[in-house]
């Protein structure tokens, strides 16, 4: 087993912070003091630990957002969502960490240090930044990468080595606990464990000794697994509301890509999703939109996002969005080729454009045509979504324009007129079909040709009233 | 010329193309007659037609056929934006358009239609893009004609006959009108050629021989052998047909047991 440790340090800050551009200085602050800022408020001076007031004052459009640990959760889960592309095995280790199984993925990835570029660039996408360390052990690899040791070990004597150096302030400990260790007069987790376990676990409680062995590997830690979800749900708080599309689309491509690598994670597509816009007194604008076959391209996806966010326009600026995908789809199986396949490249381009032409023209507005083997004319036809296997079965005999419903004609001196009377040309074509339907015709079909030199397809009704109708033009 | 040259040159399987090589691509229109007059030999390619007229039924589609069943088998598609019926299937395949590869668009408003139409035209993944547009400006039917420029593709709209008076930036612009025995194109604007000519078509069958346009009616005296327009028929099928008398116009009604539609065929 080899493990990964995904360690976010800023992902308070990072997760309400993504939907602004990254030189917008933004900082997580309680009612006085500023808890985390990130560098384009760092590079103005702003720090930690400073007030709120001294920090507005050095970055006067300084972004201050609150804590939120139920956001903060979230985050990680969709985090642990799209890692599930690189590992089987995705933990989570709340607040701010996830530890991922890559023994088995490594082969696959072309090795470690490809995989693990692969992730940080991912997550950088994403928007985060990480923190990340490999060890033999979860919780080893979860210690070194809050200390911010990133060379991998797999050897267990370097590992107690590399893990005695981290202060003991890593681990997880009661304040009973810590203060029990700082009166011990300890500094690293090397001072621990040269102790003697029995004393340890007498005066500290089993917890900590528990940390230790499990870090060097010594006693097993069972990990608890993250589940897939069925569905995908991502919401993004915008800090500053959006006023205008391209600013949602840039704060929509974080969704989609969280979207697109949970889809590759279990290997799957979406058709269909839709994205809801909250306002602040408005009801919530909801689009809905969908790709001609199941699809995990996140530019894809987002080409059809700004076709339904152009035709829409937005009553208020926005202030979060949210990213639905109700029906996840499994893909076809295949091997072999998991990076550079169909679902993941981007669409073919007449797909492409009639996408577009979808998202922005509505459900339904681009058909295919194609043949169905009937003898009534209205049902020898047949109008498929777009990019859907037709039949093709010509019949020369028949117009080339056919009208969606008959259109009655008059009578003069018992011959059809349309623009004057109609000269019959050829017939007649007897079509007496579909009594099991209950959409049955009995109508003799005329080709005719008008004064005006049109040429039309009539019928008249072999049922009385026995009427002429117009049913086509030869155009 | 010798005259049996010049007979030669009058079969109709055998196309002359008025320049060696045109500067400027075309698509052949099927018709030998038509490419005769079209400039290079075709309709213009990468650019806009404009077809003018004010009824349907007088062939302003099967005019295109040819040209666009040939299309369609480029592996490029053909796209229909906003068509006024039913294009309808069984009738499109027996011209030869390969249906798989027909797009139709069904914009609900006047400025998605025109949105939709610059997009197909502009994506380049079509080889050819009809429209049924309202009424577009003189500005509009630029950007229609620079988008079928950027993306190759040869845009056809269709437009009434009222717009003949209007300037437009078409490459090509006919009007179709009815006559009793068939179609007659009137050529308003050709560009790199002569306007003004008028051209009777049959365009039921491609590649027959040119008729003269005459005013007077077409004179379908007893012993006349006429071939009969057989709406749709397969290229290469023609009927052979009783004459028709002159003062007896119509099929009589109501209509007796008349002999089967199929009549005798036979393979020119």
């Amino acid at each position: 087993m080899l493990w990964l440790a995904l360690h976010f340090p800023l992902l308070p800050l990072e997760n309400p912070s993504r939907g602004c551009p990254r030189d917008t200085p933004c900082a997580i602050a309680d009612r006085s003091r500023i808890l985390f800022c990130n560098d384009a408020a760092r590079h103005l001076g702003v720090r930690s630990g400073m007030k709120r007031t001294a920090a507005e004052a050095r970055s006067p459009g300084i972004q201050l957002l609150e804590a939120n640990p139920e956001q903060e959760a979230r985050a990680l889960r969709g985090l642990a969502d799209w890692s599930l592309q690189f590992s089987s095995l995705v933990s989570m280790e709340p607040p701010d960490g996830l530890l991922l199984e890559i023994g088995g993925s490594l082969k696959l990835f072309g090795g470690l240090p490809r995989l693990r570029r692969r992730i940080t660039h991912g997550l950088d996408e994403l928007g985060y930044g990480v923190a990340t360390a490999v060890a033999s052990t979860p919780r080893g690899a979860w210690l070194l990468a809050r200390a911010g040791d990133s060379s991998p070990v797999i050897d267990r004597a370097e590992l107690r080595q590399r893990l005695g150096r981290l202060p003991w302030q890593l681990l997880e400990l009661t304040p009973e606990q810590e203060q029990a260790l700082q009166g011990l007069g300890l500094k690293t987790l090397a001072d621990c464990l040269t102790l003697p376990r029995g004393e340890l676990n007498r005066r500290l409680g089993r917890s900590l000794t528990r940390q230790l062995e499990q870090a060097l590997g010594e006693q097993p830690e069972p990990r608890h697994p993250h589940q897939a979800p069925r569905r995908y749900q991502g919401r993004l708080e915008l800090p500053a509301p959006a006023p205008d599309s391209p600013s949602l689309l840039f704060a929509l491509q974080y969704l989609l890509r969280e979207l697109c690598g949970l889809l590759r994670g279990i290997d799957s597509g979406v058709e269909q999703f839709s994205l809801q816009l909250e306002h602040e007194r408005h009801p919530p604008t909801v689009l809905r939109m969908g790709v001609l076959e199941p699809s995990r391209h996140p530019q894809r996806l987002l080409a059809v996002c700004r076709e339904g966010l152009e035709r829409r326009p937005l009553p208020a600026e926005v202030h979060a969005l949210e990213l639905l995908a109700e029906r996840i789809l499994p893909l076809p199986g295949r091997s072999g080729t998991l990076f550079d396949d169909p679902f993941d490249s981007p669409a073919e381009p007449w797909r492409e454009l009639a996408e577009r032409l979808l998202a922005r023209l509505g459900e339904d507005s681009v058909r295919s045509l194609g043949t169905h083997a009937d003898h009534r004319p209205e049902n020898a036809w047949s109008s498929p979504p777009a990019g859907n296997a037709v039949q093709q079965q010509a019949n020369p005999y028949r117009p080339l324009w056919l009208l969606r419903t008959p259109r009655p004609l008059e009578q003069y001196q018992g011959r059809p007129c349309w623009n004057g009377p109609l000269a019959l040309h050829q017939g007649p074509e007897r079509l007496e079909s579909g009594w099991w339907d209950g959409h049955d015709l009995a109508r003799d079909y005329y080709t005719a040709r008008a004064p005006n030199g049109s040429l039309v397809w009539i019928y008249r009704e072999r049922r009385p009233p026995r009427g002429w109708f117009l049913h086509g033009f030869f155009a | 010329m010798n005259d049996a040259l010049h007979e030669l040159l009058r079969q109709p399987g055998i196309w002359r193309t008025t320049h060696a090589t045109p500067e400027f691509p075309v698509i052949p229109s099927g018709f030998a007659e038509l490419d005769a007059i079209l400039p290079g030999g075709g309709w213009q390619d990468r650019a806009l037609t404009e077809v003018l007229h004010d009824q349907s039924g007088l062939g302003e589609l099967r005019l295109l056929m040819p040209a666009l069943a040939r299309l369609s088998h480029s592996g490029r598609w053909v796209a229909m934006v906003g068509p006024p019926n039913i294009p309808y299937a069984p009738a499109l395949a027996a011209q030869g358009l390969d249906l798989s590869r027909v797009l139709l668009v069904h914009p609900r408003r006047d400025s998605d239609a025109l949105w939709a139409v610059e997009q197909a035209l502009r994506s380049g993944t079509c080889a050819a893009v009809l429209a049924w547009p309202g009424q577009l400006s003189n500005r509009q039917l630029r950007r229609l004609q620079l988008a079928a420029e950027s993306g190759a593709t040869w845009g056809i709209l269709f437009r009434p006959g009222a717009m003949a008076g209007h300037a437009s930036p078409a490459a090509i612009r006919l009007r179709v009108q009815g006559h009793p025995s068939g179609t007659t194109l009137e050529f308003l604007k050709l560009r790199n050629g002569n306007a003004g000519q008028k051209l009777q078509l049959d365009v039921n069958h491609p590649r027959t021989r040119v008729l003269p346009v005459t005013t007077e009616k077409p004179a379908g005296g007893p012993g006349l052998r006429t071939v009969s327009s057989i709406p749709h028929a397969h290229p290469g099928l023609v009927r052979e047909q009783p004459p028709r008398e002159p003062d007896r116009p119509q099929l009589p009604l109501p209509l007796e047991e008349t002999p089967g539609r199929r009549g005798h065929l036979r393979l020119v």
